[in-house]
């Protein structure tokens, strides 16, 4: 189970697709020590702990404050130890907080969309100055302690047009694990569909060249869709099951099935010092897994995104409502996956085979990670 | 606006795909290049058969995964190559050496049990009945499936035995050598398939002494369609007999009178769950045949 705490709604950027309130709400430390002791007496043996915000790094002393008393408590109360994680826009991505990230095992991943004219679009600081080459620099830092850290992309109508382009960038950039989403909340018209179209046509090109030639990689609008085929009888358990795998924890203890929730009193199901309203939490997820209008009798519906609440409340304000663009996204990416899915299995990729029908995948490719890892920060 | 007919994918999802042949031979050549290829080959040596049993999973606990947010929402799937899954891998779960060649397709229990007045008779698919659902899925590939598809000698026959045992509980099937005449065959090429039925473990029964002398006799008969077919299709597997082969079984739908209660018409009732539960075994038996019809496209075949 993970816990994701909103340690502050403060952010150093105004990203104008944004959804959090930007308040200068920010969480304390003994709600943090709460969220961690209810988390422990939760249990589960797989507990992560996720510092999100706003910007958590406005609060790393809070974060190394947390990570040092879960750590402690974990370790008394013999559950082993937390999986840490982390969403950072890069600005105060710093050397010593990669250290520190380093010494204590904190997954970073950074938010970034591409290539300049992608990402200055959206991604401006408070002033409205441009970020890329900051976030740039930072992404440099983090690959050089964690090469296998995720980018965080988010595609608008208005830069769908640079889509490919980006990831081809960001993979320039070193990024491996490239984690890329619509703005569905956005006004997604005829034209800029169709873009998005030609642009997945792009992207399948380059994920057929990079798959053949060996290149681990992960790319999600194409491996996700691949897996709700390859893996049909358990893509149900990968996909969103609203509150069963991830709480949010907002800055005053409140808790929340998911990150789009925190502050809406309505989808509120407890806080950290009373717990878990279990009853709340178990009709949530019954009502966002019942199905939606006009999905019932759908071909794609077990291999559709539909069933994140998150997108659904973000694009419609309900998590009983699928937005268009949604739909829409669907539609256009499902074939192109197979077809690339389908050109690279006839050929035999040996990186396809391994990466979507071997159960092992996951862990070698994780000792491959840890040994890259462990190569790139002992010649460092 | 709902997709009305989704393309079947042109790739096998996990379940139907010969996993010991694709993971035993296609690794990246830089798993065996790169520094750090000790460490991989050694997880795939150790652990690699493990991965070839679809249920295996993986220890998540030493690894880090991506931070979830909005962001991640399109994540899932395929876990990214440092978010393993979870569970365990336990060292009993590695798989039997792999055969090469067709996969066996499982969709029915395809164990009847009959016999005495206790036992209310299962519903059987007939090979005529079996034709009808084979041809009519290939015809949805534009393929033409025709009856006799050639014999084949010395070919390994299962032998099952129909009076129930305990000893039944272990599912090796005992095999004899013989002769195989394939049931049907796709019209220009070189594809044959045999149906597993009543017919067939009726031919081929040992309803005599055990290995032991010891004569069985009993009431209640009990074949189990599935383990022989996969018994034949591990036979053809072995052989060299030319041809590309697929094997069905009967997935023997059990008619459940125990759901019917004094008051209801017991003929009619009988009728009814007859009709359901013969619906339920061509559903499945089709499942079969559109499984291999994917595994033969998957691979290039058709």
């Amino acid at each position: 189970m993970h816990y994701t705490l909103h340690l502050t709604a403060e952010c150093n950027m105004r990203c104008q697709y944004c959804y959090v309130s930007q308040s200068a709400d920010r969480m304390s430390a003994d709600t943090a020590h709460k969220a961690v002791d209810l988390a422990l007496r939760s249990g589960g043996h797989r507990l992560g702990l996720i510092f999100f915000g706003g910007e958590p790094l406005l609060c790393r002393d809070l974060i190394e404050d947390t990570v040092a008393y879960s750590t402690e408590q974990a370790h008394a109360s013999g559950h082993g130890r937390f999986f840490y994680k982390i969403t950072t826009n890069g600005l105060l991505l710093d050397d010593a907080f990669l250290q520190y990230a380093r010494t204590h095992d904190i997954f970073i991943a950074l938010s970034i969309d591409g290539t300049e004219r992608a990402h200055d679009a959206h991604r401006r600081q408070k002033g409205g100055a441009p970020t890329h080459d900051r976030v740039v620099a930072a992404a440099e830092r983090l690959l050089r302690s964690f090469p296998y850290a995720p980018a965080l992309m988010t595609v608008s109508p208005d830069t769908v047009q640079w889509y490919a382009e980006s990831v081809e960038f960001l993979y320039s950039l070193g990024f491996r694990y490239l984690i890329c989403s619509l703005h569905y909340a956005a006004e997604w018209d005829r034209a800029a569909l169709g873009e998005l179209k030609r642009q997945y046509d792009r992207l399948a090109s380059f994920y057929y060249e990079h798959t053949v030639k060996e290149d681990k990689f992960y790319l999600s609008p194409f491996d996700v869709k691949i897996s709700s085929h390859v893996h049909n009888k358990t893509y149900r358990h990968e996909r969103c099951e609203l509150g069963q795998h991830q709480l949010s924890i907002a800055p005053d203890g409140g808790i929340y099935p998911c990150v789009q929730f925190v502050g809406d009193v309505g989808y509120r199901i407890g806080d950290v010092q009373s717990g878990i309203d279990e009853e709340a939490r178990k009709a949530l997820y019954v009502r966002n897994e019942t199905e939606k209008p006009g999905c019932d009798d759908c071909a794609i519906q077990k291999r559709c995104n539909h069933y994140c609440a998150c997108l659904n409340k973000q694009a419609t304000g309900s998590i009983g409502t699928v937005s268009e663009v949604l739909c829409a996204h669907e539609r256009i990416v499902l074939p192109i996956a197979d077809r690339v899915a389908a050109r690279l299995y006839k050929k035999r990729s040996p990186m396809f085979i391994q990466k979507h029908y071997n159960d092992l995948y996951p862990l070698i490719s994780l000792a491959e990670d840890k040994a890259i890892k462990d190569a790139t920060c002992g010649s460092a | 606006m709902p997709v009305k007919k989704q393309v079947t994918p042109k790739y096998p999802d996990q379940y139907s795909v010969e996993l010991n042949r694709l993971l035993l031979e296609n690794r990246p050549l830089r798993w065996y290049a790169t520094p750090v290829a000790g460490t991989v080959l050694s997880a795939v040596v150790i652990l690699g058969l493990a991965g070839c049993n679809s249920g295996a999973a993986l220890t998540g606990d030493s690894a880090p995964q991506p931070a979830l947010g909005t962001e991640t929402t399109t994540m899932g799937g395929v876990a990214p190559p440092s978010a393993p899954g979870t569970g365990a891998i336990t060292m009993g779960d590695f798989a039997p050496p792999p055969i090469f060649g067709t996969p066996f397709f499982e969709h029915g229990n395809g164990v009847g049990t009959y016999g005495c007045q206790a036992v209310a008779a299962p519903v059987f698919l007939s090979e005529d009945d079996a034709f009808a659902i084979i041809k009519d899925e290939f015809k949805k590939s534009g393929l033409v499936v025709r009856q006799n598809g050639g014999t084949i000698e010395n070919i390994q026959i299962p032998k099952p035995n129909p009076y129930y045992s305990p000893r039944d509980n272990d599912s090796r099937m005992q095999t004899v050598k013989g002769r195989l005449d394939f049931d049907f065959t796709v019209q220009g090429r070189n594809i044959v398939m045999e149906y597993v039925s009543t017919d067939d473990m009726r031919m081929w029964e040992s309803a005599g002494p055990d290995e032991n002398g010891i004569m069985r006799v009993s009431t209640v008969s009990r074949y189990d369609y599935k383990e022989a077919a996969r018994t034949l299709n591990d036979g053809l597997n072995r052989s060299d007999h030319g041809n590309v082969h697929g094997v069905f079984y009967d997935p023997v739908e059990r008619v459940d009178m125990m759901s019917v209660s004094k008051a209801d018409d017991w003929k009619k009732a009988r009728a009814r769950l007859e009709k359901e539960a013969r619906q339920r075994a061509s559903a499945e038996l089709r499942e079969q045949v559109k499984d291999f019809i994917e595994w033969l496209s998957a691979q290039g075949i058709i």
